[in-house]
């Protein structure tokens, strides 16, 4: 399975390519007022107006980010992460029925490192990311 | 009061042992009264008189009293002249009561014996008016000062013959009564004893005049006690005369004392001062010897002084030639200063190029730091590039792998990219490295060349200053050989003044040897004036004593 591997605050993580329609470099974010924490701001990529999601602030982790990621299912959204490792065909381990959180996709092993395979639309469904893209991008 | 007592009571005795009684015997012997008649007359006749008496006595002291309080005898009623005349009309008015006494007893007395009677009564009244004139006289003359102005003495002349004439009157009574009459020969006693007290009272002043000028030739006489006779004759002016001389003698004496206190004062002072000048002369004599001596010692010292000047032009002299080659090395080194300033300034010049150059160096260095700068830049910017073309060749691969299959080979050359992309990033990394190893070792470099720029700019200070001290040191080095100059001129001078001094210390030696003799001449002068002094002071020792020997023989006179 391919799978885009990249760091967040130094843990590996990763995305499968099927979701992802673009990689790019994290541009100069403009900020929105009265918008969640989360919410990095809005960013300006190939002339669309994109809102960008702070993965690290949606994971709790502490993370500047280099490169944002433009997933394929969610139109006008992008997320920041950390350094893009590659793109890898690693082993996928479905995550077990046990762990009650819903953006965790499964695990895979890359380099004897354990990545973590993250949703990203399970990651903002129920956020009021929808509301504010529209408010963005009338 | 004595005197008045004295005076009432001989006056009054004389009238009652001497005038009534022999008015009595008189009146009995003329008149001739009867025997059986003759107690009781006696009797109330003395009664009578002594009446008189007590009367006279009491009427003269109330009179005599008032003169008394007065102190001078004012009246001439109180002088003995008319004591006497007193006395005698009393006698003369007693008669006629005497004679009416007679006639109460003896009738019809014949008038002849009343004439025979006032005859005798006159008589006796004389006699007793005399003798109470000089009783008074005696009395009273000396006890009152001032009696002069009121009346003048008796003359000695008369004196002498008043007693006589009383002697004859009573001669002549007793010639007339001595016939068969034993009571004659009383009345010569009396006679007789009258002279003798009246010739002791004349014959008083002159003793006294005697006894005066023997105390006066006696060891030890008195000036200050006066001669006093209050006799109103010769002898009184005598008195005053001798008075007069005692004060002359006195006044001579006096002044006399006093000079011969002045001597001897002047002679104690003489010989004072003349024991002071012989101890002064003696001083001056030591003194001219300690000069003596000291000249001796200051010409010894002035020989010292010439040796010690010998010395000293020969140190001049030896500092002159020193100061000459001070002179020399001073020029000397003032060439040499001149020419380190010369090289100073030389090495100064290239110093300066050599910061010339290093700052050209310094401004290649920076140029150089510049372009590697802009080397970076441009890694950078291949960075970049190099950074793109690995997320191209990322977002290559992503679409790839949506294709599947059929972009497995498309996968691959997006892949090989990356690695392209990757290995140039490495390049990129060790070019970089190169460059910091080129920015470093420019930096060090560049430290290097300020630290060698600061050093030379500290150089150039220290040249500077070097430079400026040389200067400093070539002014200096003129301005010592203009003092060493200066200073060998005055040592010329002192040279030619230490010459001046020889001359000076030749003519003060002389000059000592001259004054020495002359001090010696001194000395035997001085010695000669001690003898001198010496005999002076023994005869004014003699002055002293002879001074002392008058002194003393005049304060007995004036003691």
């Amino acid at each position: 399975m391919n799978i885009l591997l990249f760091y967040v605050d130094n843990s590996l993580m990763g995305v499968p390519i099927d979701d992802i329609k673009e990689v790019g470099k994290k541009q100069r974010i403009r900020k929105i007022p009265r918008a969640p924490f989360y919410i990095r701001g809005y960013t300006k990529h190939r002339g669309n107006v994109y809102l960008v999601v702070g993965l690290p602030e949606m994971l709790k982790l502490n993370e500047e980010g280099h490169h944002l990621i433009f997933p394929s299912s969610i139109p006008d959204v992008c997320f920041v992460v950390g350094n893009i490792v590659g793109i890898n065909n690693l082993n996928f381990y479905p995550k077990p029925d046990v762990l009650p959180m819903k953006y965790v996709k499964g695990f895979g092993e890359f380099n004897h490192e354990i990545a973590v395979i993250i949703d990203l639309e399970g990651l903002i469904k129920g956020k009021r990311i929808s509301k504010i893209r529209s408010m963005v991008k009338p | 009061m004595k005197w008045i007592n004295r005076l009432l009571w001989t006056s009054n005795l004389l009238s009652v042992l001497v005038a009534v009684p022999l008015l009595f015997y008189g009146y009995h012997f003329f008149v001739g009264l009867p025997d059986e008649t003759i107690g009781k007359f006696y009797i109330s006749a003395s009664v009578i008189a002594l009446l008189l008496v007590i009367a006279y006595d009491i009427f003269h002291r109330v009179r005599l009293k008032r003169v008394v309080g007065k102190g001078v005898i004012r009246s001439v009623y109180w002088t003995p002249q008319y004591l006497g005349l007193h006395k005698f009309l009393d006698y003369v008015l007693f008669s006629p009561v005497l004679f009416l006494l007679v006639q109460t007893k003896i009738k019809l007395l014949p008038i002849n014996l009343f004439f025979k009677g006032m005859v005798l009564n006159v008589v006796i009244g004389l006699v007793v008016g005399l003798i109470t004139y000089f009783i008074a006289f005696s009395i009273l003359v000396p006890v009152f000062s001032g009696y002069k102005e009121s009346f003048k003495g008796i003359p000695l002349r008369y004196k002498l013959f008043v007693p006589l004439i009383v002697l004859v009157l009573f001669s002549f009574l007793v010639g007339i009564f001595f016939k068969d009459n034993p009571g004659s020969a009383l009345w010569l006693l009396l006679s007789i004893a009258f002279i003798y007290f009246y010739s002791s009272f004349v014959l008083k002043p002159i003793l006294q005049i005697n006894s005066a000028f023997s105390r006066f030739l006696s060891e030890n006489p008195d000036l200050n006690r006066k001669l006093i006779i209050r006799t109103g004759d010769e002898i009184e002016t005598i008195a005053e005369n001798f008075n007069q001389f005692l004060d002359v003698v006195k006044g001579i004496s006096s002044k006399v004392y006093e000079i011969s206190k002045k001597v001897s004062d002047f002679a104690e002072t003489i010989s004072s001062t003349t024991e002071e000048l012989t101890a002064s002369v003696q001083e001056i004599s030591a003194s001219i010897e300690s000069i003596n001596t000291e000249i001796n010692n200051s010409s010894n010292e002035m020989e010292k002084i010439k040796v010690d000047a010998e010395t000293l032009t020969s140190m001049a002299e030896n500092i002159e030639s020193q100061v000459k080659m001070l002179q020399k090395i001073a020029q000397d080194s003032e060439n040499i200063a001149n020419e380190s300033a010369r090289n100073t300034l030389e090495v100064l010049s290239t110093v300066e190029e050599n910061m010339r150059s290093v700052e050209v160096l310094n401004n290649k260095m920076e140029m150089l730091i510049k372009a590697s700068e802009e080397i970076m830049g441009f890694a950078d910017m291949v960075s970049e590039v190099a950074e793109d073309t690995d997320l191209l060749a990322l977002n290559a691969s992503v679409e790839a792998a949506r294709v599947g299959e059929h972009g497995k080979g498309f996968g691959v050359i997006a892949e090989e990219i990356r690695n392209l992309s990757n290995q140039s990033r490495n390049y990129l990394k060790q070019v970089l490295e190169s460059l910091d190893r080129v920015k470093s070792a420019v930096d060090e470099f560049k430290n290097v060349t300020q630290t060698s720029w600061g050093k030379l700019s500290g150089t150039i200070e220290y040249l500077d200053t070097i430079n400026k001290s040389l200067q400093k040191i070539s002014e200096d080095v003129t301005l010592t050989t203009t003092m060493t100059n200066q200073v060998s001129d005055t040592i010329r001078e002192e040279v030619k003044n230490i010459s001046v001094l020889f001359e000076g210390i030749d003519k003060i030696n002389k000059s000592f040897s001259s004054t020495a003799s002359a001090m010696e001449e001194i000395g035997a002068s001085t010695e000669e004036q001690m003898a001198a002094m010496q005999e002076f002071r023994s005869l004014t020792e003699e002055m002293l004593n002879t001074a002392k020997l008058l002194k003393r023989m005049i304060e007995r006179y004036l003691v």
